[in-house]
C-alpha cells in the first residue's frame, strides 16, 4: 500500500475523515467494511490524492493558487459550439468551494446558447459540480457533472406554431483537456484559459427519449471577486 | 444570454415562398421540417414522404433525382414524426396519425402557394403510408396522380420474398465458393427462423442484407444521402446525425413490430384508382421486385392508368442508384397526368 499510495496522500486521506489511525500499521482501515459509503468516499479521496503524486499534481504546497488567499468568485466565458460547428457563447460563474493546494472542488453555475440552422436554437441554464487539478506550470484539467434547464425553439419559419419553443431537463458533463492557468506563470494574470473543453449534454424528453449533444468550449476563466478574502480579514 | 437567443431565433424567420423554402409545422407534440425545392411556379408539386419507420426525407434534399426535377416542378420533402430531423415530444406515432400530419401538410402547402397538380410518391415505408392514406377515395381527389417506389403493403409476404432473395442470394455465393461457410449460415438461418423481419430478428437479417447488397448494389444509403448533402450542409445546416439516430431508433422500436405484420387488405387496396407508377429496382432484396406485380394486380386504377418501371442496376433504392432515368420517368409520368 505504501508503495502505492504518497505518504502525503495517506496522511492528507486519514485527516480528512478525522480518523484516529496508526498510519504505520493501518489498523483502522481494517475496521472499514469494504463497502461501507464512508470506505466508498475513502477509495474517491484516495485517487484524488493519489493524483497529486502524478507528474501533473506538482508538489501542492509550492503550488499557491489564487483562492487560497481568500473565497474567490470566478467568471468564464467563450465560444461553445454544438457539434463543434453550430456556434455558440457560453459564460459561468464558478465558485471554488474546496481548495487543496493543486486540487480544487468547484460548483458553477453555467448558461450557454448556440445556433444550429434550420433545427433549432438552445438557451441553458445549469449548474455543475468539478474537480481541476493544476500543474506547478500552470497547466490544468477539470472534470464537471450536474443538470439545468435547456429550451430549444425552432431555427426556421414556422407556419403554425408561435414557436416559443420546448422545455427540457439537461443532465450534463464536461472535461477541460487542456487549460493553462496565466496566475501560475511569468505573467501573474488572473485568468485561465480553456483551451479545450469537451461537454455533453441531454434534452430530455426528445419524442419521449433523450438526445445526447455533444460540443466542444474555447474560452477564458478569471477572478471576478474575491469578497471572501475581505470577509476572511473580518 | 437570452437577447442572444431571441436574436438567433428571429433569423430565417420569413419566408418568400418561392421555391428555396424550409419551414416547420408542428401537429400533436412533433415539429416537422418541411423544404419545398424547385419551380414552385409550374404550380405542379410532388409530395415526397420517405422510407423507414425513421428515415429523412430532408436528408435526400441533395440528391440528384431531386435536382433534376426541380427545374420541372416543385419537390416536397418532408420528416415525418419520430424521424430525421423532427424534432418536439410526440405522442407515439400511429399510421392514423402520420396520415393526419400528411393532411395537414396538403393543407398548408395549398394555403401558402398555387397549386395545380399535386403528386405523391412513396418510398418502401413511405410508400406504405402513402396507399394507407389514399385507401380512402376522398383523400385521391387532391392528387393528379401516385409514384410508388419499392413501397410495401403486405409485410408478411415481403417476408416470404424476402426469404427467398436471401436463399436464392446465398446459394448463388456458395456455388460461387465465394464464403461458403458465410453463406451455408446464412441459408440454415433463413431456412430456420421464423419472423425473419421482426425486431428480435432484424440485425441478423440486417448484416445478411447488407452483406447481398438488399439495399443498395453499390456502397451504402448513407454514401447516396447524407453523403450527396454539401459540406456547408453537413458542418452547419440542417443535417442532425444524432437527432436523426436517436429519432430512427425510437419509431423502430415503437412501430416496427407492427408495421412488420401488417398488410393492407386487397380490397382496400383496390380502392385506389389513382394513376400510379410503380418503380422498383431489379434487385431489390427489401421489398423484392415481385411485390410490384402483385401490387400492381391489387390497385384499382384502370389498367392504362398504371404502370410498372424496373430499373436493371438498381436494389431498394432505384432514386438514388439510378437517378437521372428515374426523375426521367417520374417527369414522363408527371407530364401526362397534369395535362389530362
Amino acid at each position: 500500500m505504501r508503495q502505492l499510495i504518497h505518504p502525503s496522500a495517506y496522511a492528507w486521506a486519514m485527516n480528512e475523515f478525522g480518523a484516529e489511525m496508526n498510519m504505520k500499521r493501518g489498523k483502522e482501515l481494517r475496521r472499514h467494511t469494504m463497502f461501507s459509503s464512508r470506505s466508498v468516499l475513502f477509495g474517491v479521496l484516495m485517487v484524488i490524492r493519489i493524483s497529486s503524486t502524478l507528474p501533473l499534481g506538482a508538489e501542492a504546497t509550492e503550488v499557491a493558487t489564487s483562492q487560497d488567499a481568500g473565497i474567490a468568485i470566478y467568471w468564464g466565458a467563450g465560444y461553445f459550439g454544438d457539434l463543434v460547428t453550430h456556434p455558440g457563447i457560453y459564460a459561468l460563474l464558478k465558485y471554488p468551494f474546496l481548495s487543496r493546494g493543486a486540487h480544487q472542488g468547484f460548483v458553477q453555475i453555467k448558461s450557454f446558447s448556440y445556433y444550429h440552422f434550420q433545427n433549432h436554437v438552445a438557451l441553458s441554464l445549469g449548474v455543475e459540480v468539478g474537480y481541476k487539478a493544476t500543474g506547478k506550470r500552470g497547466y490544468f484539467f477539470d472534470v464537471s457533472m450536474g443538470v439545468g434547464y435547456l429550451h430549444t425553439f425552432l431555427a426556421g419559419y414556422t407556419i403554425n406554431t408561435a414557436n416559443t419553443g420546448r422545455p427540457s431537463c439537461m443532465p450534463s458533463m464536461g472535461i477541460t483537456v487542456l487549460g493553462w492557468d496565466l496566475a501560475k506563470t511569468k505573467l501573474a494574470l488572473p485568468l485561465q484559459i480553456h483551451f479545450l473543453r469537451l461537454s455533453a449534454f441531454g434534452q430530455y424528453p426528445f419524442n419521449r427519449l433523450i438526445l445526447p449533444h455533444l460540443a466542444v468550449e474555447i474560452g477564458l476563466t478569471g477572478t471576478l471577486t474575491t469578497f471572501g478574502k475581505s470577509l476572511q480579514r473580518e | 444570454m437570452l437577447l442572444l437567443g431571441i436574436a438567433l431565433c428571429s433569423l430565417n424567420c420569413t419566408l418568400e415562398f418561392d421555391g428555396d423554402d424550409y419551414f416547420f409545422f408542428e401537429h400533436k407534440g412533433a415539429d416537422m421540417p418541411v423544404s419545398v425545392q424547385g419551380n414552385v411556379s409550374s404550380r405542379t408539386f410532388l409530395i415526397f414522404m420517405h422510407g423507414g419507420p425513421g428515415d429523412s426525407g430532408i436528408m435526400t434534399q441533395d440528391i440528384p433525382c431531386w435536382s433534376a426535377l426541380k427545374q420541372d416542378i416543385a419537390v416536397v420533402l418532408w420528416d415525418q414524426r419520430n424521424s430525421g430531423f423532427s424534432q418536439g415530444n410526440s405522442a407515439p406515432p400511429t399510421y392514423d396519425l402520420i396520415a393526419e400530419d400528411l393532411e395537414l401538410l396538403i393543407s398548408i402547402l395549398h394555403e401558402h402557394y398555387a397549386i395545380d397538380h399535386l403528386f405523391l410518391a412513396g418510398h418502401s415505408w413511405g410508400g406504405f403510408m402513402a396507399k394507407y392514406y389514399l385507401r380512402d377515395p376522398t383523400q385521391q381527389d387532391q392528387f393528379a396522380g401516385f409514384i410508388d417506389i419499392a413501397g410495401s403493403y403486405d409485410l408478411p409476404l415481403t417476408e416470404t420474398y424476402v426469404r427467398e432473395f436471401m436463399l436464392d442470394y446465398a446459394g448463388a455465393q456458395i456455388a460461387a465458393g465465394q464464403d461458403a461457410s458465410y453463406w451455408q449460415e446464412a441459408m440454415e438461418w433463413y431456412a430456420t427462423t421464423e419472423g425473419i423481419l421482426l425486431w428480435e430478428n432484424i440485425f441478423t437479417h440486417g448484416e445478411y442484407a447488407i452483406a447481398s447488397h438488399a439495399a443498395v448494389l453499390e456502397g451504402t444509403v448513407e454514401d447516396y444521402t447524407a453523403g450527396s448533402l454539401s459540406p456547408g450542409t453537413r458542418l452547419n445546416g440542417s443535417y442532425s446525425p444524432i437527432a436523426s439516430m436517436i429519432n430512427g431508433l425510437g419509431i423502430a422500436s415503437l412501430l416496427w413490430n407492427d408495421y412488420m405484420q401488417s398488410s393492407l387488405p386487397a380490397d382496400q387496396l383496390g380502392q385506389i384508382a389513382l394513376p400510379t407508377l410503380l418503380i422498383w429496382g431489379r434487385h431489390d432484396g427489401v421489398v423484392p421486385v415481385p411485390m410490384a406485380q402483385i401490387l400492381h394486380d391489387r390497385l384499382g386504377t384502370p389498367d392504362v392508368d398504371k404502370d410498372i418501371y424496373v430499373l436493371e442496376h438498381s436494389a431498394h433504392y432505384p432514386f438514388l442508384e439510378e437517378p437521372d432515368l428515374v426523375a426521367a420517368r417520374i417527369l414522363q409520368f408527371i407530364n401526362a397526368y397534369s395535362n389530362s
